[in-house]
C-alpha cells in the first residue's frame, strides 16, 4: 500500500501558496504525479490538482519544466 | 401566526448566513512600482474590499518574487513582459453578491499584474514549516520481483535432510567423526 501523505500529516486543505510542498508532487517535467504514486484519496488528489493549477496560473509553479 | 413569523425569521437568518463566504485574493503587483509605494497599492485593494462590505481575516504584505514563467500583459496598448512581481494576498469575509464589485475594481487597477479570487476557509490553510518533513516520500509503484524458483534438486535435498534419523545411526556417525 502507498502511504497517504495528507492523512498521515492531518492535512485537510491544500493551499496553492505552499509551493515547496506542491513541488514534491510534480514530475520532472512539471506534470502532476498520479494518484497511484501520491497515495492520496480521490478527493485529496482533486484538491492537490486544483492547488497546483492555481499555483501555475499565478506563476508560482511552471506549466512545463525543462 | 406566531409560528409562521418565527419560521420566516429563521429562513431569513439562514439566508443571511448562506450569503457570506470567506474569500482570498492573491495578487501580483507590477515590479515597476517602488517599494515605498507598495503599501499605497495594498491599501487601494483593501479599500476596494472594505467598500464592498468585506471584513478582513488575515493578510500578507507583498514580497518581490521571481515568477515561474514570463507574464505578458497589455498595458495601455503596449505589450510588456514581467519576470518578477510583488506577490501578496488578503483573506476576508464578504457577501457573495459583492465579490463581483471587487473583481471589477481589480480589473481596472493597472498596477495589478494578475490576481486570483478563491473561496476558502477562515482557519489558516498554510502548513507551518517544520511540522512536516520537507520532502514527503512519494512511493513509486515498483512491481515486486517474482520469487526465485528453487531448483528441484535443492528441494529433494531438503526433503532428505528432514527424514527422521534413528538414534543408533546418529551414534554411529558421531563415533565415526570422533575416530577421524
Amino acid at each position: 500500500m502507498n502511504k497517504n501523505f495528507f492523512t498521515q500529516n492531518n492535512i485537510k486543505h491544500i493551499d496553492y501558496k505552499d509551493v515547496e510542498l506542491l513541488k514534491t508532487f510534480l514530475k520532472t517535467h512539471g506534470r502532476i504525479t498520479q494518484r497511484m504514486n501520491t497515495g492520496a484519496s480521490a478527493g485529496e488528489q482533486r484538491k492537490l490538482a486544483t492547488a497546483i493549477k492555481r499555483a501555475r496560473f499565478m506563476a508560482l509553479l511552471p506549466f512545463v519544466m525543462e | 401566526m406566531a409560528e409562521d413569523v418565527i419560521k420566516e425569521e429563521v429562513a431569513q437568518d439562514s439566508a443571511d448566513e448562506a450569503e457570506t463566504q470567506v474569500y482570498e485574493i492573491g495578487f501580483h503587483i507590477v515590479p515597476t512600482v517602488e517599494e515605498g509605494k507598495l503599501s499605497a497599492e495594498v491599501d487601494s485593494i483593501k479599500s476596494l474590499i472594505e467598500k464592498s462590505g468585506g471584513t478582513f481575516i488575515t493578510e500578507e504584505f507583498p514580497k518581490n518574487i521571481t515568477l515561474a514563467y514570463t507574464i505578458v500583459k497589455n498595458i495601455e496598448g503596449k505589450i510588456k513582459k514581467f519576470d518578477n512581481a510583488y506577490f501578496g494576498w488578503v483573506k476576508f469575509e464578504m457577501k457573495t453578491d459583492s465579490i463581483v464589485n471587487v473583481k471589477e475594481g481589480l480589473d481596472l487597477n493597472k498596477e495589478v499584474l494578475r490576481y486570483l479570487i478563491i473561496k476558502t476557509v477562515k482557519e489558516s490553510t498554510l502548513i507551518p514549516k517544520g511540522v512536516i518533513s520537507p520532502k514527503p516520500e512519494i512511493s513509486r509503484n515498483v512491481k515486486p520481483k517474482a520469487p526465485l524458483k528453487t531448483t528441484p534438486e535443492v528441494e529433494t535435498k531438503d526433503k532428505e535432510n528432514k527424514e527422521p534419523v534413528s538414534e543408533k545411526e546418529l551414534d554411529k556417525t558421531i563415533e565415526e567423526l570422533i575416530v577421524e
